[in-house]
């Protein structure tokens, strides 16, 4: 379904994610900062499918439309994401991991769908830059579909968080 | 290079007389990221002096993704702003390649080479005291930098190099696109001024 290319915009997205991530694991967080250790302040029970959706599609938009910034908010925003999750890992242990894993399965494959979709502005003005044509219907179809495909997985991924998510918490952790 | 210094017109022409190439141009571009993001860092080590040990390591993390960042940013601000120049140049009738424009715009920017390493000169030896309390408002440390004469005048200078650059930019979107002076002029300095008023909006929406 995905062209050679975006797959290939794919896999940097998830190498930006991964780098990302073990850069956050591997900061030293200072003491003071260290209250995120505490699992009730996750506040579990006030999340809800929908508030979720507008958060994570807030940052889901940002991806995509990076795009026109030449994928500059898109590399960010992807930094950010593994950045964050990272430090979080770090900071409440890796027993984190029950509360991520689940709607993680799909929010994280989200993330980089967007990525694929958000770098494909640089990479057709690269293409364009080489002297090769500009943007094309086929351009705009894989863009649509990435795009389209990554709302669909936040969906799926905000409503494990709020509904899954929780439960697995209440039994496994403390 | 200097060429566009010295002789702007006669470099532009000949220029124009061959296929586009964007490496010297790129690398003009990422030198003056790269002065930048060094300047941004020697003001991080002036506020980490004031600050708890454990915390510089975040402070240096966040100086390197910061150069990073600066660096992409100064490349892809290039290359948006020489399509704000080609798109109303476009619109008066000009019939220009981007890509010719895209490398011109890149050379008009030698003489923020200029500007930068002044500025960076004037950072690593006139930065000002910056306490924890100062620090936590952006427009206090604004106003710290320019209570130092060599800021303002750097400041100045800065001015100046940009509206030398901008002058480079106006030839090249003339020559470019084959449009008048005062075409090239309007081509430039909407997108220009729109810039300028949408950046000092967001600076007082999030109060700067």
């Amino acid at each position: 379904m995905l062209s050679r290319a975006g797959q290939k915009l794919m896999w940097i997205c998830t190498m930006i994610f991964l780098f990302s991530f073990v850069f956050g694991y591997s900061v030293d967080i200072p003491d003071r900062f260290k209250d995120l250790n505490n699992f009730n302040n996750l506040d579990i029970p006030h999340l809800n499918t929908y508030s979720l959706i507008i958060n994570n599609l807030k940052v889901m938009l940002i991806i995509i439309f990076g795009s026109f910034s030449l994928g500059l908010f898109t590399i960010s925003s992807i930094f950010w994401q593994g950045y964050i999750l990272g430090l979080t890992l770090k900071a409440k242990g890796l027993t984190s991991s029950f509360l991520i894993i689940p709607h993680g399965l799909f929010e994280f494959p989200s993330i980089w769908l967007a990525g694929a979709a958000g770098l494909k502005g640089p990479q057709v003005f690269l293409r364009y830059l080489r002297g090769g044509e500009f943007v094309t219907r086929k351009d705009v179809k894989e863009y649509l579909t990435l795009s389209a495909l990554s709302v669909v997985l936040i969906v799926i991924a905000a409503w494990i968080e709020a509904n899954i998510t929780p439960k697995i918490a209440e039994r496994f952790l403390p | 290079m200097m060429d566009i210094i010295i002789k702007p017109k006669s470099f532009i022409s000949e220029n124009l007389k061959h296929e586009y190439s964007l490496k010297k141009p790129l690398a003009i571009v990422s030198f003056i990221s790269i002065l930048g993001g060094i300047s941004g860092f020697l003001i991080m080590r002036k506020l980490m002096e004031n600050l708890p040990e454990e915390i510089h390591s975040i402070f240096i993390a966040g100086s390197g993704i910061g150069l990073f960042f600066g660096i992409l940013g100064g490349i892809v601000m290039w290359a948006i702003m020489a399509a704000f120049f080609h798109i109303p140049a476009v619109l008066m009738g000009g019939s220009g390649d981007y890509r010719k424009l895209l490398e011109l715009v890149g050379y008009a920017q030698v003489p923020l080479i200029f500007s930068s390493v002044i500025t960076l000169i004037v950072i690593a030896g006139f930065a000002p005291n910056l306490t924890p309390e100062l620090i936590q408002n952006r427009a206090a440390v604004e106003q710290a930098f320019l209570s130092v004469p060599a800021f303002k005048a750097s400041k100045v200078f800065g001015r100046l190099m940009l509206f030398w650059s901008l002058y480079l930019s106006v030839m090249a979107v003339r020559e470019v696109h084959r449009i008048s002076t005062k075409k090239a002029v309007v081509s430039v300095f909407i997108p220009v001024a729109l810039y300028a008023l949408i950046s000092e909006g967001v600076r007082r929406w999030i109060g700067a």
